[in-house]
């Protein structure tokens, strides 16, 4: 009668979600999550995330009203968020703070997703280590703002932090809290 | 966990399982159909869906025939079950005088507001068996319901009754109000002591009903002293209120059927100095038909209660004690674990047992030594 | 008709026979722009309870619930209806969104909805036959019933 388009069907998310934890196992994997998004990774791996049993702050309007419909989260401010989504190009404003958890409910932290020009590609290089990598793995991105990195550093202290998932129009990677990022460029 | 540590035994696990299924056809028979389950042992679905926290009457159905009519299994199934289904968010606060009442009865008042109504029970029925159920044919079956509502209804009673306590209520007599706390998750959220009453509240709703029984019993048998009445017993079906989606106005989305008792216990003085005596009251409310643990939840309540305000001096009135040990499925979890191989921590336990009867054996000298220097203080 | 009392008389044809409501919903949308506002979903809704001694709230239990909410033809629908499945709730929702925008194939809405009032309606007046049947009206020994 209605078709969903996808990623808003159970099958599509069910293979973004394999793809994500794929990513989130091997930081820096760049995972190709093909057109479910139309065009816009981030979306799909929100599809994917989150419903209306957690909150989402939007901190650049990047989603119209229809998707913001259709995905039945929450809103929250960004300081309370578990997730978060943003331009990567734009740089985060001064003093901004994301939840990053506390020592007691670590996994509160927010996942922080990125728009990104290009997810394998560009002139930002990254060397990534720990959990999930034998050696340091390397990342390349086009259109991320660096400030977001020192804004996950700003939020570090462990088993508190951020999540980054990092998306371009169909690919991303992930860079968890667990993982040392070092400028390679 | 490392005390589980096997390998091997595919096979039998796999045909040990499939045992289960051939013993339900071994003796023949039909198959029993789900829908009977849910409409004939009405009573065991509803038990199922309240230990499982979920009312889903015909996924309940379905684990009562799978686990084999075994209460505990069937709530297990349908707990795992809701873990696995998005939580599309909490309803308003709903009141139990909102149910659509088929009972509702007082053993305080024998004339209360709207009247009592028994509905369908067996209180006052002798135990003996009904024979006529053994060999009974599907035509007089199909004719009980449908001669008996084909009769003319006698005079009408409201569906939605007052509460019985709010004539003791207006007159002053109960705990005065005070601000109501909010609802806690005991779904996603641990049980950290003390716990808020909501949190109690949640944990015996979907308590198993035997141990919540047990608690309430060792209050009535004198561990704790309630003297209880229960001012009013009610069931009926609950019209669930959920936002239209579209306009955000609250729509009834369908009926749960739920029983609720209120119990009235011993009074005693207010809370300040000066202030009259009042009753102190208790509150039980569960899923579906299930009048012994409603009452039992209330006098749980009504003891944690008198617990909270003046120290535990029995052990239904430590929250700690009832909550941790009324949820059927942890308590049958932990219970039956104990018969999966424990191969490795028992062996270390032989082990032990072995040195020390060895030691004992053959040094004599030596134990009363190691006796000496304790006795010594060194 | 009130759209309150809408949802209860679809959510009843949902229950008693859904595949009916389906294929009302399957008309209605075939000559008029559809499309979803939010994701169909079969969930949990967490029932809150208000106790009724202190007035704390507290959580009874969850309860199995579809909902869907839909546009057809520029017109807003809604739906969530305890125990259905997603495509029934989708086709409840396609039938409010029809009714309440006086879209073509309103009055069959409207037909279909009386249905599940008429089943409504008897399943109440079986209740109040059994409430009346066992009303009682106790007397203490030696008092006069």
């Amino acid at each position: 009668m209605i078709t969903l388009a996808e990623p808003w069907t159970a099958a599509a998310q069910g293979r973004i979600n394999r793809a994500l934890l794929a990513a989130l196992a091997h930081p820096g994997e760049v995972v190709d999550l093909g057109a479910a998004g139309g065009g816009r990774a981030a979306l799909a791996a929100l599809a994917t995330l989150a419903d209306a049993a957690v909150a989402l702050c939007d901190l650049h309007r990047l989603l119209d009203p229809a998707e913001r419909s259709l995905l039945g989260a929450g809103e929250a401010g960004a300081a309370e968020a578990p997730f978060v989504l943003a331009d990567g190009a734009r740089a985060p404003d001064a003093g901004l703070r994301l939840n990053a958890g506390t020592q007691l409910r670590p996994e509160s932290g927010a996942t922080l997703v990125l728009e990104c020009a290009e997810v394998g590609a560009g002139a930002l290089a990254l060397q990534l280590s720990g959990p999930g990598n034998a050696a340091a793995r390397g990342l390349r991105l086009d259109g991320l703002d660096p400030a977001w990195l020192a804004l996950r550093e700003e939020h570090a202290g462990f088993p508190c932090g951020l999540d980054l998932v990092l998306a371009d129009r169909r690919r991303v990677a992930c860079i968890p809290r667990t993982t040392c990022i070092r400028r390679n460029d | 966990m490392g005390y589980v540590a096997i390998r091997g035994g595919e096979a039998a696990i796999t045909e040990a399982a499939r045992l289960l299924d051939v013993l339900r056809s071994a003796a023949g028979g039909e198959p029993l159909g789900v829908d009977a389950i849910r409409d004939q042992l009405g009573l065991l679905v509803d038990r199922v869906c309240g230990e499982g926290g979920c009312w889903e009457p015909r996924l309940a159905a379905l684990a009562v025939k799978q686990s084999r009519g075994d209460p505990l299994e069937a709530a297990f199934l349908l707990r795992a079950w809701r873990s696995t289904r998005p939580r599309l968010g909490a309803t308003a606060p709903h009141r139990g005088s909102e149910l659509r009442l088929v009972r509702r009865i007082s053993a305080a008042f024998k004339e209360v507001p709207g009247g009592q109504v028994l509905g369908p029970g067996s209180d006052y029925l002798q135990r003996l068996f009904r024979y006529d159920l053994l060999d009974e044919s599907p035509e007089a079956f199909r004719s009980a319901a449908r001669d008996w509502f084909a009769g003319a209804a006698p005079a009408e009673v409201p569906a939605t009754l007052p509460k019985v306590l709010d004539a003791l209520r207006a007159e002053g007599l109960l705990t005065p109000p005070r601000p109501p706390l909010e609802a806690y998750d005991v779904t996603r959220e641990p049980l950290v002591f003390p716990v808020p009453r909501p949190a109690a509240l949640a944990a015996m709703a979907r308590g198993e009903t035997g141990g919540l029984l047990a608690m309430a019993y060792s209050t009535m048998r004198g561990y704790g002293y309630l003297h209880p009445t229960v001012a009013e017993l009610r069931y009926g079906f609950l019209p669930l209120r959920w936002p239209h989606p579209a306009t955000g106005q609250e729509v009834e989305a369908g009926e749960v059927p739920v029983t609720e008792c209120e119990i009235v216990a011993m009074h005693g003085q207010g809370d300040a100095e000066g202030e009259p005596p009042r009753f102190s009251l208790g509150y039980g409310c569960c899923l579906g038909h299930q009048e012994v643990k409603a009452i039992a939840m209330a006098m749980c309540d009504r003891s944690l209660q008198n617990g909270a305000e003046r120290g535990a001096q029995h052990p239904a009135e430590d929250a700690e004690f009832v909550l941790m040990h009324i949820d059927g499925i942890e308590s049958m979890g932990f219970c039956s674990h104990y018969k999966l191989p424990h191969y490795v921590t028992f062996q270390s336990d032989l082990d032990n047992l072995r040195k020390s009867r060895s030691k004992l054996a053959g040094g004599t000298d030596a134990a009363s030594a190691a006796l000496a220097e304790v006795g010594d203080g060194r | 008709m009130d759209r309150i009392d809408l949802a209860a008389d679809l959510a009843a044809v949902a229950a008693e026979s859904p595949a009916d409501l389906a294929a009302l919903a399957h008309r209605l949308a075939a000559g008029l722009p559809v499309r979803h506002l939010g994701v169909p979903q079969e969930g949990l809704a967490l029932l809150t309870m208000e106790d009724g001694v202190c007035g704390d709230r507290f959580h009874l239990g969850e309860a199995a619930l579809a909902v869907a909410h839909v546009e057809v033809g520029g017109s807003a629908g809604g739906a969530a209806i305890l125990g259905a499945t997603t495509a029934t709730a989708v086709a409840a929702a396609v039938c409010d969104a029809v009714a309440a925008g006086g879209l073509p194939g309103a009055e069959a809405v409207h037909a279909l909805a009386a249905r599940g009032r008429a089943a409504r309606a008897e399943r109440d007046r079986r209740r109040a036959q059994m409430r009346a049947a066992t009303r009682v009206d106790f007397a203490e020994l030696g008092e006069s019933a």
